[in-house]
């Protein structure tokens, strides 16, 4: 069974200090209810829509980074529900038809699954308007009546729908996570925001029709919807069932998709160009403007990092996806020229543990020189990989110093052959039984070795420490004869 | 002793005012009396701001500037009505709707804050066909205007309130509101100078929307100059407005001299179609006003189709965008309150837009969904667009060979109260003059005529976009000759 | 015009219809749909494409900035819509 899935998302262009039509504050979150509003976000009659310059530019720079056809003129147009979240009625949006075309259209993201790489094609950008939001006492069916919040309404988004071509929850995973590193190397928008990054799936399997799935609320529950959905309508299948067009909306309490409410009638938007907003030429002017003040983009980043890191494309590829990560390396890489190593360690260990802590990485007090560190001591044999590993969780939280860390504890690597020859000497006479097992059996040196570690507390060498003992062993052979 | 100031035009009075600033509260005195006199046969106003309200604004802004030290702004103390349907902060805008009866705005429209940053105050919000949906003044939620000319008669509409006020002596000057001939209507039918602007040469912002593409708030006077004065005040580029012309606003009064100092001579065309379809008397009135004018320029006839095409385009297009615009009112952020609890929104909703909108405005909301909705949108709507333009394009060639065009502002005399009742269509096509400039986005002029049986009749002239100062220009020359201004008529 | 037809649209605008009214706005719409109807006569309309705006010019754009002050004491609203802490009171949004 073919699967296909297209996903419709939402972005809040939170890089913008004013919405989309009015000179509002945008900085809505953690305000108190309708402060953030004026005459024209709040649809009062008589106020009008003045277009935001720097939204439009943001969304040709996300289409052109999207590698989308962008069009030479926008066109808003009049979409019309009643809902109290929404001020006027109507929402300011584009359509895709006819003679109304969107910002942009016909564009791809590349990305790789299962060591190919694949084009998720990008059907069209859109720029609309956020409604307000509704707070309900209790919940939805018990509540006597709406709150309404308008902060939000009026916010600049931008509709970004992709084409049916992931054949996976996975891939969908692997799509989003490209899309947001695109979004946030853009700089348009913090995805870190709550409510800044809302993702509508479209689920079908090949010849039954085609259910939308709403309300999923973060991006790991994207691929546990999807998950649930794909293995829902396969049960019905298998069962010799049909699948018709639907709404369902995800519940992530119950971790299940359930049936929206069927509408008496179908929703009739009656679009049309909306008479005060004239369309906006975008110019070559325009969109050279805003190419020439792109940033580097991660696929160009992936690029430059393979070639002047000398780096594969799987490790490249995790650092640019994390772009704060990949700042952190190209910053390491600049005072410690092992790119391999330090690479390495950035997407293994560090990254698990600033995940683990769930630490903003905006806020990571650690810095790359740190790490280096950690790098040069591995490498001069101070401290053993081991060592690394165990104190990583500890630098990240910032509660110890490696310096002070390494003169108390003298953790220091041993690889002073005396001083290992005199505990290996201690072990001998501590364990002689063990010392005649190793001698009739050499596998058995490993208990001998172990013994040592577990008196050095992990820091002999452990080469050093198996090559003594072997020798040791050897002269007592050669003695006992 | 006052009365002279109940006719006085406002060009005239900021003379006297500013030879002496006290003679604006016997300006006050008058106007008021006037009302008090005359209003409850006439009923042009919604709003009337209180006498003591007017004295205290007056005095305390007179105390602020002259502590300020600066200069008294140029047309102080003059007083102006203002159509109800245009948004003034703190003072009540209904709309002439029930859905808006108590809404009290929290900002001021652009033209309001361009007309008190030069001392005008704003004396009553005038009574108006419900959301500009008539052309009568009866579709108001609260009660008809009538004409000053005749009391059993319409004043005509959408903007009957400020064209009465300004016949029966209540206001020195007003605004109306013109989307598909509202302003030029009434100042035809009560005898008074109306002009609707070249489309976004006014500011909208502020302007309660009915149809969008085609509204344009302008001014209504009872002679040429006021008319040029109040323009130049209200008219420039607004960035608030995105569909606001690109350009400063200009002195009309200075432009306006100019002409009639220089006099050129223009080619004015006579619509054929438009005269050979009014009224008897009608016709013969406004030939009679264009003959003066032809005695000065040259008169050639013109003739363009499509003319009862162009009211169906104009209905259909307003409707559209009508319905649209008014979706908005459901009574919870602002307008006709209703119980809630328990009760979900589309049940409030259809409540409240059942009850606080009259039969006129559902009417065209419904007929406007309509026009828009799937299946009938090419049908209708995109078809009266293409209309649009190619009436544009004939506008435009007509142009080529003429400066103006006339044409009698209304077919018919001022409408008895309750005649159009049974036939909405017959009120429909009483547009079919004035709707062409608002499709067009053309500027267009109502000038009076003369009289039919004792009844105002209004010529209409149209120019090319932003050719406002040759409208004015033939206004006045015009003026000279019929002398049919500042005339108050006998309430 | 049918029943249906004005039923539906009272759906889609949200407002309702007496029996009186009801009776007199059929006839009145399908007299003004006959006025509507007019324009299938102008043959040479396809020509065109539609006009939209009646000026070409393009939207202005406005910079990124903030002007608006925070309306801190609800200005906007309090005078005409029913606030509960700040929010605005609506109706629920389910539809039994």
């Amino acid at each position: 069974m073919k699967i296909l899935i297209g996903l419709e998302i939402h972005v809040q262009l939170t890089a913008l200090a004013s919405k989309l039509f009015c000179s509002t504050d945008s900085s809505y979150r953690e305000r108190n209810p309708n402060i953030c509003v004026c005459p024209v976000c709040l649809g009062l009659p008589g106020s009008l829509p003045v277009v935001n310059r720097k939204a439009i530019e943001y969304a040709i720079a996300v289409a052109k980074a999207l590698n989308c056809e962008i069009n030479d003129k926008v066109i808003f147009v009049r979409k019309h529900y009643f809902y109290p979240d929404l001020p006027k009625n109507y929402q300011i949006s584009q359509y895709d038809g006819p003679g109304f075309t969107p910002i942009a259209r016909n564009g791809y993201i590349k990305i790789f699954i299962d060591g190919k790489s694949k084009n998720i094609r990008i059907r069209r950008i859109n720029v609309e308007e956020d409604p307000g939001k509704i707070y309900y006492i209790g919940g939805i069916e018990e509540t006597p009546y709406s709150l309404i919040d308008y902060n939000r309404s009026g916010i600049a988004l931008l509709e970004i729908v992709t084409e049916p071509d992931m054949g996976s929850p996975k891939e969908a995973r692997i799509f989003l996570d490209k899309l947001i590193a695109i979004l946030e190397y853009l700089g348009v928008v913090d995805t870190n925001l709550e409510g800044s990054f809302r993702v509508d799936a479209n689920i079908s399997i090949e010849g039954y029709g085609r259910v939308e799935v709403k309300n999923i609320g973060s991006i790991k529950d994207v691929e546990k919807a999807l998950t649930y959905e794909i293995i829902r309508q396969k049960r019905i299948v298998e069962q010799g069932g049909v699948i018709s067009r639907e709404t369902r909306h995800w519940d992530e309490r119950k971790g299940v998709t359930v049936p929206l409410r069927a509408k008496e009638f179908e929703e009739d938007y009656r679009y049309f160009p909306d008479p005060d907003l004239p369309p906006i030429k975008i110019s070559s002017d325009m969109i050279n403007k805003v190419i020439s003040a792109l940033p580097e983009l991660p696929d160009q980043r992936i690029e430059r990092i393979i070639k002047q890191y000398n780096l594969d494309e799987y490790r490249a590829t995790i650092l640019v996806l994390n772009k704060w990560l990949a700042d952190f390396f190209e910053e390491g890489a600049k005072i410690y020229s092992n790119y391999k190593k330090l690479a390495d360690i950035l997407i293994t260990d560090f990254l698990r543990w600033v995940k683990e802590f769930s630490i903003d990485p905006k806020r990571l007090s650690i810095k790359p020189h740190t790490i280096v560190k950690l790098l040069e001591l591995l490498d001069k044999g101070v401290l053993s990989i081991k060592m690394v590993k165990e104190l990583m969780p500890r630098i990240i939280k910032g509660d110890v110093d490696i310096d002070e860390y390494i003169k108390l504890k003298g953790y220091t690597k041993i690889d002073d052959e005396t001083y290992i020859e005199n505990i290996v000497l201690e072990v001998f006479k501590e364990n002689p039984k063990a010392v005649e097992d190793a001698l009739k059996d050499p596998k058995a040196i490993n208990f001998l070795i172990g013994a040592v570690m577990k008196k050095t507390e992990g820091r002999a060498d452990p080469k050093k420490t198996k090559d003594i003992i072997a020798n040791m062993l050897r002269n007592i052979k050669d003695s006992n004869r | 002793m006052s009365y002279r100031y109940i006719s006085m035009p406002v060009y005239r009075l900021i003379e006297e005012f500013s030879s002496d600033v006290n003679k604006i509260f016997e300006y006050i005195d008058a106007i008021y009396d006037r009302i008090e006199r005359v209003e409850n046969k006439i009923k042009a106003f919604i709003t009337i701001i209180p006498r003591e309200y007017m004295y205290n604004n007056v005095e305390a802004l007179l105390k602020k500037i002259k502590s300020s030290g600066s200069a008294i702004p140029k047309l102080f103390g003059v007083m102006i009505g203002v159509k109800d349907n245009i948004t003034t902060m703190g003072i009540r805008t209904t709309c002439g709707s029930k859905i808006l009866e108590n809404y009290i705005p929290p900002y001021d429209a652009t033209v309001i804050v361009k007309l008190k940053n030069v001392g005008v105050f704003i004396h009553g919000k005038t009574n108006m066909d419900e959301f500009a949906m008539g052309s009568t003044t009866e579709t108001s939620a609260f009660y008809p205007t009538r004409n000053p000319w005749d009391l059993n008669r319409s004043p005509g509409g959408s903007s009957g309130g400020s064209g009465a006020a300004l016949a029966a002596g209540e206001a020195s000057i007003a605004l109306g509101s013109d989307t598909g001939g509202s302003i030029r209507n009434p100042a035809a039918y009560t005898m008074v100078y109306g002009l609707k602007p070249t489309y976004g040469l006014v500011s909208r912002f502020g302007l309660i929307a009915y149809a969008s593409s085609m509204d344009q708030i302008g001014p209504m006077a009872r002679n040429t100059t006021d008319l040029a004065l109040l323009l130049s005040v209200i008219s420039g580029n607004d960035p608030k407005d995105s569909t606001s012309l690109p350009i400063e606003s200009i002195d009309y009064v200075k432009a306006l001299d100019d002409y009639m100092y220089k006099e050129p001579r223009l080619r004015i065309g006579i619509f054929k179609e438009l005269f050979e379809g009014s009224d008897d008397c009608v016709k013969k009135t406004v030939y009679n006003s264009v003959d003066k004018l032809c005695s000065y320029h040259d008169c050639i006839e013109i003739s363009m189709p499509y003319t009862k095409e162009a009211v169906a385009a104009y209905y259909i297009i307003a409707m559209a965008e009508a319905s649209s615009n008014l979706a908005r009112f459901d009574g919870i952020r602002y307008g006709l309150k209703t119980h809630i609890d328990g009760r979900n929104w589309v049940d409030v909703y259809t409540e409240v837009r059942t009850k606080g909108f009259g039969y006129e405005v559902k009417k065209r909301i419904a007929l406007g969904a309509y026009v828009l909705s799937m299946g009938y949108r090419d049908m209708y709507y995109i078809r009266a667009l293409r209309f649009r333009r190619m009436l544009r394009e004939k506008l435009g060639d007509v142009f080529n060979n003429v400066d103006a065009v006339a044409s009698p502002t209304m077919p018919i005399p001022p409408p008895r109260l309750g005649e159009f009742f049974e036939d909405p269509l017959k009120i429909y096509l009483a547009d079919i003059s004035t709707v062409i400039a608002n499709l067009s986005g053309y500027p267009a002029i109502s000038i009076p005529a003369g009289f039919c049986n004792n009844l105002p009749v209004g010529l209409q002239l149209m120019s090319k976009p932003l050719s406002e100062s040759i409208l004015l220009y033939l206004s006045a020359q015009l003026e000279d000759r019929t002398k049919l201004r500042d005339i108050i008529a006998e309430v | 015009m049918s029943e249906d037809i004005i039923t539906y649209l009272e759906k889609l605008v949200l407002v309702k219809f007496n029996e009186n009214e009801k009776e007199r706005i059929r006839v009145e719409i399908n007299r003004i749909v006959d006025l509507f109807n007019v324009l299938k006569n102008v043959k040479e309309l396809d020509i065109y494409e539609p006009l939209f705006h009646v000026h070409e010019i393009s939207s202005p754009l406005r910079d990124d900035e903030v002007l608006d002050k925070l309306d801190e004491e609800y200005k906007m609203l309090k005078e005409n819509a029913v606030l509960v802490q700040g929010y605005v009171k609506a109706p629920k949004t389910v539809v039994e």
